[in-house]
């Protein structure tokens, strides 16, 4: 189980965003929202594969799952040690 | 003005050598093949030399170069070299058989190992390397033509080569765009690209031969947009296409062929066959994709393409784009059969991580030509100056207050925060860039190969950030700045070819040029590196402005001598000369 509050700092960490960010729950993590981009995307897979061994085997079905930390909390816990 | 010709060329890539290119690219035969070398838990198809070590194909198609020209030796003419990633592969073999830094040898790794090479086996008049990531050899080319043109030079070999190693197959594989079969631009069922290797070696020369095909424009921009993605508007293609138009005083309707850019990537495809939409008439040029039958040869594409554009002029044949069953991008127009057809003018376009855009135009030449003879050096006023010279005053950069964008800052190399810091200092923003680097960014380079090493996933913001030309990227990012960038990368004389191509730059466009140079040597485990290379992270930022004022005196005449660091000839100037002087530049 990963809370909200910890997937918030992993995902400051990972993209190395400034340490007092302050991403809304259900803000667009791309394109207008946070702003992340296609190279994000991909790291944001090897996160999931290396701290939660969730294997992505397609990004272009991502789009719903990474859409913003409430989707992204929601599949990750869902999935737990599964493959997606 | 003199007219510059293509007057000999040579080739290796993985469908043979010279005349095997085009008969492969008619016959639609690709060199492309699935492989197991560099990625083992999946099939990936590259292009790979059959028959031939790296650097006895780079030889050898030199060497051919030679014996198909009218000159008896190279004593006369300058070599520029484009490559993106040197001696890597060689770097690679050192690093995976020891799991250390420490039995690399930096004179090997570099950029520059290539035109050393060249230069000890032909003897070049002199050399220099540029390093712009897949434009690496379309921005040799480049310059080629402008010192030609301005009379620099009179004959000059641009070769490009990169040799297939790890870090471009696996950080390719890390943005998810290799295809596992010969990739099939353009087309609706497109999966992704293939990387491969190659050697293309061309002769530039003032003077017209029957056989001479002649280089009429060449255009340079860059997208400011995204360090891998190309813009979507792509605005940067469109400008770099229409620069080369421009230049050569040919309309768009006049365009027979264009060998397009095209990868087979999404992104790529879809953003080229809009560029060229919008700039071209459909009904009267057609396009194709040469690597469908080669794969993209990296730094090598721009003067491999050259070569193709030259053989479709001399053959008056289009190529075919191979592999194409139904067409995607409907706005342009592709053929399944060669079409033997009146070619007076074929657009090459290569473009490159840093959003680096380069179009040149080829054509027959029509009249006898005109030639110029000047002076090998010009006067720069020095605008404004800058330099760091410790790891601590770069850590202590306020970055908030020089990138406020944090999506922008978060990203920034180590190279990239000494190039912005270098240019605030010389209140720049906007205009033509020349950056250089001996060693590029080693960290990112660092991560890759120790991920390989390890077996782990290749990040794929290291492998972009790992591209030589990404530092001034960066910069241009920072201020939407879309004019050209040239990353130089000459080992220890990076510095003596930057000031040369920053006055060549500065004259050809008669503007000012801001010319940086940086090391950033701070890698992971630098005690392991250290044996080798001085430890240095340092960077110095010089803006010079064309002038008709005379210099006090000429700046490093006479022979060439051997820097002992690559910012060398830079920190030289900027510790005997103050802002507002006048300094003389060769070309």
């Amino acid at each position: 189980m990963i809370t909200t509050d910890r997937l918030k700092s992993d995902i400051v960490e990972l993209f190395e965003l400034d340490q007092n960010t302050n991403i809304d729950n259900s803000e667009p993590l791309f394109g207008d929202g946070l702003g992340l981009d296609s190279v994000d995307a991909i790291e944001l897979s090897i996160y999931l594969d290396n701290t939660h061994s969730i294997t992505i085997t397609n990004l272009a079905d991502t789009q719903n799952i990474f859409a913003s930390i409430d989707t992204l909390v929601e599949f990750i816990n869902s999935t737990g040690e599964k493959s997606a | 003005m003199s007219r510059v010709f293509i007057n000999a060329y040579a080739s290796h890539s993985c469908v043979g050598a010279d005349s095997e290119l085009m008969q492969s690219i008619y016959a639609k035969k690709s060199g492309v093949k699935s492989d197991g070398e560099y990625i083992s838990s999946k099939s990936v198809a590259i292009g790979k030399f059959n028959d031939i070590e790296f650097f006895d194909a780079l030889s050898r198609a030199t060497s051919q170069l030679l014996s198909s020209s009218s000159l008896k030796s190279f004593a006369d003419t300058l070599l520029i070299v484009g490559s993106s990633v040197g001696g890597m592969a060689t770097s690679e073999k050192v690093y995976f058989a020891t799991g250390s830094y420490e039995q690399i040898d930096p004179a090997l790794h570099t950029i520059s190992v290539i035109s050393d090479m060249l230069d000890r086996e032909f003897k070049f008049k002199q050399s220099r390397s540029v390093s712009t990531a897949c434009t690496s050899s379309a921005n040799a080319l480049i310059l080629a033509h402008r010192l030609i043109k301005l009379g620099v030079y009179r004959s000059i070999v641009v070769v490009g080569a990169d040799a297939l190693c790890h870090t471009t197959v696996c950080g390719f594989d890390s943005l998810g765009v290799l295809s596992s079969s010969a990739c099939r631009p353009f087309d609706i069922e497109r999966d992704g690209m293939n990387v491969a290797e190659a050697v293309a070696a061309i002769l530039l020369q003032d003077e017209m031969t029957d056989e001479s095909i002649e280089l009429v424009g060449c255009g340079a921009s860059s997208d400011a947009f995204h360090i891998t993605n190309p813009d979507p508007e792509a605005k940067g293609a469109i400008a770099a296409m229409c620069a080369a138009l421009d230049e050569a005083g040919v309309d768009a309707s006049m365009v027979d062929y264009i060998n397009a850019h095209g990868t087979g990537t999404e992104a790529n495809d879809s953003v080229e066959a809009l560029a060229i939409s919008k700039v071209f008439d459909k009904t009267s040029t057609y396009v194709s994709s040469t690597k469908a039958i080669t794969g993209h040869t990296l730094g090598a594409a721009g003067a491999l393409e050259a070569i193709v554009s030259c053989e479709v002029l001399k053959q008056q044949l289009i190529p075919p784009q191979s592999a194409l069953k139904t067409q995607q991008n409907g706005d342009i127009s592709l053929l399944k059969e060669p079409l033997s057809s009146c070619v007076k003018y074929v657009l090459s376009n290569s473009f490159a991580f840093g959003g680096n855009n380069t179009s040149l135009l080829f054509a027959l030449p029509q009249q006898k030509s005109a030639k110029v003879a000047a002076s090998k050096c010009k006067n720069f006023k020095i605008v404004s100056s800058a330099q760091i010279d410790s790891p601590l005053k770069i850590d202590s950069l306020n970055e908030k207050e020089l990138v406020p964008k944090m999506m922008l800052r978060r990203r920034l190399t180590r190279l990239a925060r000494i190039a912005i810091y270098l240019a605030d200092q010389c209140s720049f923003r906007d205009g033509l860039i020349v950056f250089g680097s001996a060693y590029g960014e080693l960290k990112a380079t660092a991560d890759i190969t120790t991920a390989i090493f390890n077996k782990e996933p290749i990040s794929p913001t290291s492998f972009q950030n790992s591209v030589y030309n990404t530092a001034a990227s960066y910069l241009s990012l920072l201020h939407n700045n879309q004019n050209e960038i040239i990353t130089i990368s000459s080992g220890l004389k990076t510095s003596q070819d930057l000031l040369k191509t920053a006055a060549l730059q500065a004259t050809y466009h008669n503007r000012a040029v801001l010319i940086i140079c940086a090391e950033a040597l701070n890698i992971p485990k630098i005690d392991e590196l250290d044996c080798k290379i001085d430890l240095l992270e340092q960077g110095v930022a010089i803006l010079i402005e064309p002038t008709d004022d005379e210099a006090e005196v000429c700046n490093k005449k006479g022979s060439p001598h051997s820097p002992s660091s690559s910012l060398y000839d830079m920190l030289d100037i900027i510790s005997n000369k103050k802002d507002g002087s006048i300094i003389s530049l060769e070309l």
